[in-house]
């Protein structure tokens, strides 16, 4: 599945009233904030190197 | 000749009904023509209920939030009219089969609608300084006036302050304040304590004077804080232009004539005939006129003014202020919760001069986000998708997002010209700047980030958006005291004209990064004012 492609499921999902609590806001203070962020932070690198691999495969 | 008006005013959008109302209040026999596209679609389906509830109640939103073709879902990048959700984007239907244009290097937007870009406008209302509305050849004390009236008839909501102290909006017919969003308050908080500190480095914050209605007047409903104001005019307390004309359309002096495209205008014996064709039957119409207010836009002007007088091939000049959002995090916010109620449109503006010899501001306005919904967020994160969506999720609360604005002057790199094909004739556009140019505006936006960073928000991502995406055109047909063909005199007048005016963004020699659409509502009436 391509990157839009699962940015319409998500836009799907995002609109539907019984996934609402998926989409709301973590509010549990800041440091939880951070731990999320950084863990979050750590996907970066191999988000480029799947789309580097994928380029090298064909087509997204 | 079938129909004559002492004043035909060509365009619904701010401008074209402020000029309007001037001449009616005068007792002159007006007509308005446009296109006037409306939205049938959209308008009845969003509820008149918070954000919050919707998205936890309502089993349509799709419909609305996403568009009944999912137009709302971006699928590539977004390069202008990225606020137009599904129920604005009327707001350009029809736009490229009436207003014909060509440009690599411009991405044009134009309105057919009745109300005209006015449609999608984020509201905020500043006025220009002595110096800034002197480079464009007019005078603060002559102008204030029509300030004041405009702002009379479209309600404008900013904090209380000594108006020549204001740096945003100097003007006294003030409502109350809005009430700000979580976000904007611990920024402006920090603001206050350090504003010795940042006036002197050259930052100003202020709460944005924003044209909606703090309280229940004009015939309009105060503002819900349901934070659906890129959806729904449910309670019409955003100021719209349609607004104006459905009261005008009260006046038995004022005719309105919709679904009319206006072709071409030229004059006989001290008289204006106006060429127009019906959209809907092709139907050619004459209207005839004693003035001619052009107020189609700034490209639409300068269409119906270079075709008009004949002049083919010869380019105007054109302006725009250069964008780019810069997104941040608050850190005073970062984890905690924020107040539902709020609404949705810029929270503070900020002005920044960085005491160059140029003297002008870059300015920038802060917005929170949330009704835009996550999954455009997604779309412009470097993570998968899943990871994306819980790192909104994070920053929500947190997340503010900067629009900044630079100003423009006229240069031989930006033109448009109106050139005849087979389809008649199309206005090519050319728009660059110069590597000197682009260096400045990232200079200055550099500076304005640091002291951003002093209030506590972390920029994360810079987007420079392309050409034309902000929206503020002007300068094709300058105001100036020079004899040349192709510019207005300071009364509005089209030169090699005698009875033909031009009242929107045209006139504007110079753009300065505050938004200029009050502005022009003001000249707008100025000029109309000078034709009682």
């Amino acid at each position: 599945m391509t990157r839009i492609e699962k940015l319409r499921q998500l836009a799907q999902r995002e609109t539907d009233p019984r996934q609402t609590a998926d989409f709301e806001p973590i509010t549990h203070g800041p440091v939880v904030a951070l731990l999320w962020l950084g863990a979050l932070g750590l996907t970066v690198p191999f988000y480029f190197l799947a789309r580097l691999l994928r380029r090298g495969a064909g087509p997204d | 000749m079938t129909d004559f008006f002492d004043a035909i005013v060509v365009g619904s959008g701010p401008s074209g009904v402020q000029a309007a109302s001037r001449l009616v209040e005068g007792g002159r026999r007006v007509a308005l023509v446009d296109i006037g596209e409306v939205d049938n679609r959209y308008s009845a389906l969003v509820p008149d209920a918070p954000f919050s509830e919707i998205r936890r109640t309502d089993p349509n939103q799709r419909l609305y939030f996403l568009g009944h073709d999912g137009e709302g879902i971006p699928s590539g990048k977004v390069r202008t009219g990225a606020q137009l959700t599904p129920p604005r984007q009327y707001v350009t239907a029809g736009s490229d089969r009436w207003f014909r244009h060509r440009s690599n290097s411009f991405y044009l937007m134009e309105s057919p609608a009745r109300g005209g870009l006015g449609v999608a406008w984020g509201a905020g209302c500043f006025t220009y300084d002595p110096e800034e509305l002197r480079r464009i050849g007019l005078d603060a004390a002559a102008l204030q006036p029509h300030y004041e009236t405009v702002a009379g008839r479209i309600g404008i909501s900013a904090p209380w302050r000594d108006e020549s102290r204001r740096r945003t909006c100097s003007i006294r017919s003030l409502l109350p304040p809005l009430e700000i969003d979580s976000n904007a308050a611990t920024i402006l908080a920090a603001y206050v304590r350090g504003a010795a500190r940042f006036e002197s480095a050259g930052l100003f914050l202020e709460q944005t004077p924003l044209a909606v209605l703090s309280e229940d007047c004009l015939g309009r409903r105060a503002n819900s804080y349901f934070d659906m104001d890129y959806w729904s005019d449910a309670r019409r307390s955003v100021y719209r232009p349609a607004y104006t004309l459905d009261v005008l359309s009260g006046c038995a002096n004022f005719s309105y004539i919709s679904r009319t495209l206006v072709e071409r205008f030229e004059e006989a014996e001290g008289r204006v005939r106006v060429q127009a064709r019906d959209v809907d039957t092709g139907e050619r119409r004459l209207l005839g006129c004693n003035k001619l207010l052009l107020a189609a836009g700034t490209t639409g002007s300068a269409r119906l003014a270079l075709r008009s007088l004949g002049h083919y091939d010869r380019s105007v000049p054109l302006l725009c202020n250069p964008y780019s959002y810069v997104a941040c995090v608050n850190l005073r916010m970062l984890g905690r919760p924020a107040r539902d109620r709020r609404h949705s449109l810029a929270q503070l503006s900020l002005l920044f001069d960085d005491h160059s010899a140029e003297r002008e501001w870059v300015s920038a306005q802060i917005f929170s986000y949330r009704s835009l919904l996550l999954f455009r967020l997604v779309q412009q994160m470097p993570l998968p998708v899943w990871a994306g969506v819980q790192m909104s999720r994070v920053l929500l609360t947190s997340l503010t997002i900067l629009g900044v604005h630079h100003a423009d002057r006229t240069s031989p790199l930006r033109w448009a010209a109106l050139r005849k094909d087979d389809g008649g004739d199309v206005l090519e556009i050319e728009y660059s700047r110069t590597a000197d140019e682009r260096t400045l505006d990232r200079r200055r936006e550099k500076k304005l980030l640091s002291l951003v960073r002093r209030l506590g928000c972390v920029p994360l991502l810079r987007v420079g958006m392309e050409a034309g995406s902000s929206i503020h055109y002007a300068g094709t047909l300058p105001m100036t005291t020079e004899d040349r063909a192709l510019t207005t005199t300071p009364d509005g007048r089209l030169r090699e004209t005698d009875h033909v005016f031009v009242v929107d963004g045209a006139v504007l020699g110079t753009l300065p990064a505050k938004g200029l659409t009050f502005t022009i509502m003001a000249n707008a009436d100025r000029v109309a004012s000078m034709l009682l």
